[in-house]
C-alpha cells in the first residue's frame, strides 16, 4: 500500500514518502513532476509578464505622462519578490508605475485589492478591504515582510 | 421670474460650456463631470476583468495626474482628444480611456485644477507626500472608474 503525506509551506514543497515499494517511489516522482510543472508554469507566466512590462516602461515618458524609466534593478527585485512568494497566493498581475516602480496586484472583487511596489530594498503597499483600508512600507530585505503575508492572507481568506 | 432668469443662466452656461474651444476661457468642472485618463500602456488595465489598474491613475512626477474634462463630447471626439495630444505627437498605442466623475476625485481627497491647455485639460493635483498613501487614493480612485476601450484596438 501506497501512502504520500504532501505537505507545502511557500518555497518549496516538500514530500513525505511513506511507502518504500517500486510502485510509491514511481507516484513519488509522477506527483513532483506535476507539482514542478506546475510551479514552473507559475514562474514562466510571471516571468514574461516581467520580462514585457520591463521591455514596455525601460524608457522614459512610456505612458505619455513623463514617467520615469523602470530598471533593472527593480526588474531583478520584483522576480526576486516574486520568489519569496508562497506558491498558494494566486498569481498576481503586474504593471509599471509612473515613479518607474513595478507594483504587483491581487484582487477578489472591486472593493477587495491588494496592491505592492517594489522598490529599492523598499516595499510600498496599499489595500481595500471591504470598508477597511491599508497602506504602509517595509524594508525589503533577504525574506518576505510579515505585513506583506498578513494582508495577502486577510485578502484571500 | 426668477426661474425664467435661472433657466436662461443655465442654458447660457452649457452652451458656453459646449462650444467654447477658447485656450483663454475657463470652463468650471461640476462635480458629475467625466475626467478620462488616456491609456497608452497595457498594463494599466485589464481588457479580460474590464477594470482599471490604479498604476494608471498615479501622479507623475511634478505630482499631478493629467486629465481630460470630457463631458458632453461624443465617443469620435473624445478619441481625438487622446490621439491629438497623446498617441500621434508620441506615437504611441492608444489602448482605452479610463474615466471618473469629479465627484469621485474630490471623494478621495484630490483636487482638480483645470487649466484648459491644450482645451478641457485638468490635473489631479492634492497628492499625499506619502507613496503608500497615493496609492490608497489611486486605489479607491480605480475601483470606481470606467474602463472604456478604444474599438480601434479591440474591435
Amino acid at each position: 500500500m501506497n501512502a504520500f503525506a504532501i505537505s507545502g509551506h511557500g518555497m518549496p514543497l516538500s514530500l513525505t514518502n511513506l511507502g518504500v515499494s517500486e510502485d510509491a517511489r514511481d507516484l513519488q516522482k509522477r506527483i513532483a513532476d506535476v507539482l514542478g510543472d506546475t510551479l514552473g508554469e507559475r514562474h514562466e507566466k510571471i516571468r514574461s509578464s516581467l520580462e514585457s512590462v520591463f521591455d514596455e516602461c525601460s524608457i522614459d515618458n512610456w505612458d505619455g505622462y513623463d514617467a520615469q524609466a523602470v530598471t533593472v534593478d527593480t526588474y531583478l527585485e520584483s522576480r526576486r519578490f516574486f520568489s519569496l512568494l508562497p506558491s498558494t497566493i494566486p498569481l498576481p498581475e503586474i504593471s509599471a508605475e509612473p515613479d518607474g516602480e513595478i507594483a504587483f496586484e491581487w484582487m477578489e472583487g472591486r472593493q477587495n485589492i491588494f496592491s505592492v511596489s517594489i522598490g529599492a530594498n523598499k516595499l510600498t503597499y496599499a489595500g481595500l478591504f471591504g470598508m477597511n483600508k491599508a497602506h504602509g512600507t517595509e524594508y525589503f530585505g533577504d525574506e518576505l515582510p510579515q505585513a506583506i503575508l498578513f494582508y495577502l492572507r486577510r485578502l484571500f481568506a | 421670474m426668477n426661474f425664467l432668469k435661472r433657466f436662461y443662466s443655465i442654458c447660457e452656461d452649457f452652451l458656453h460650456r459646449l462650444y467654447s474651444g477658447d485656450a483663454n476661457e475657463l470652463l468650471e468642472i461640476k462635480p458629475t463631470d467625466s475626467l478620462a485618463r488616456f491609456l497608452l500602456q497595457s498594463s494599466h488595465f485589464s481588457h479580460t476583468k474590464f477594470r482599471v489598474k490604479p498604476g494608471a491613475l498615479l501622479p507623475n512626477r511634478d505630482g499631478e495626474t493629467s486629465v481630460f474634462m470630457v463631458s458632453e463630447l461624443d465617443e469620435h471626439d473624445i478619441w481625438q482628444i487622446g490621439y491629438k495630444h497623446l498617441s500621434e505627437p508620441l506615437g504611441r498605442t492608444l489602448y482605452a480611456r479610463a474615466e471618473v466623475f469629479a465627484s469621485l476625485v474630490e471623494g478621495v481627497g484630490l483636487q482638480i485644477e483645470f487649466d484648459n491647455t491644450p482645451p478641457r485639460h485638468a490635473n489631479i493635483v492634492g497628492w499625499p507626500e506619502e507613496k503608500s498613501e497615493q496609492k490608497l487614493r489611486a486605489l479607491e480612485l480605480a475601483s470606481d472608474a470606467r474602463l472604456i476601450l478604444n474599438p480601434e484596438e479591440y474591435p
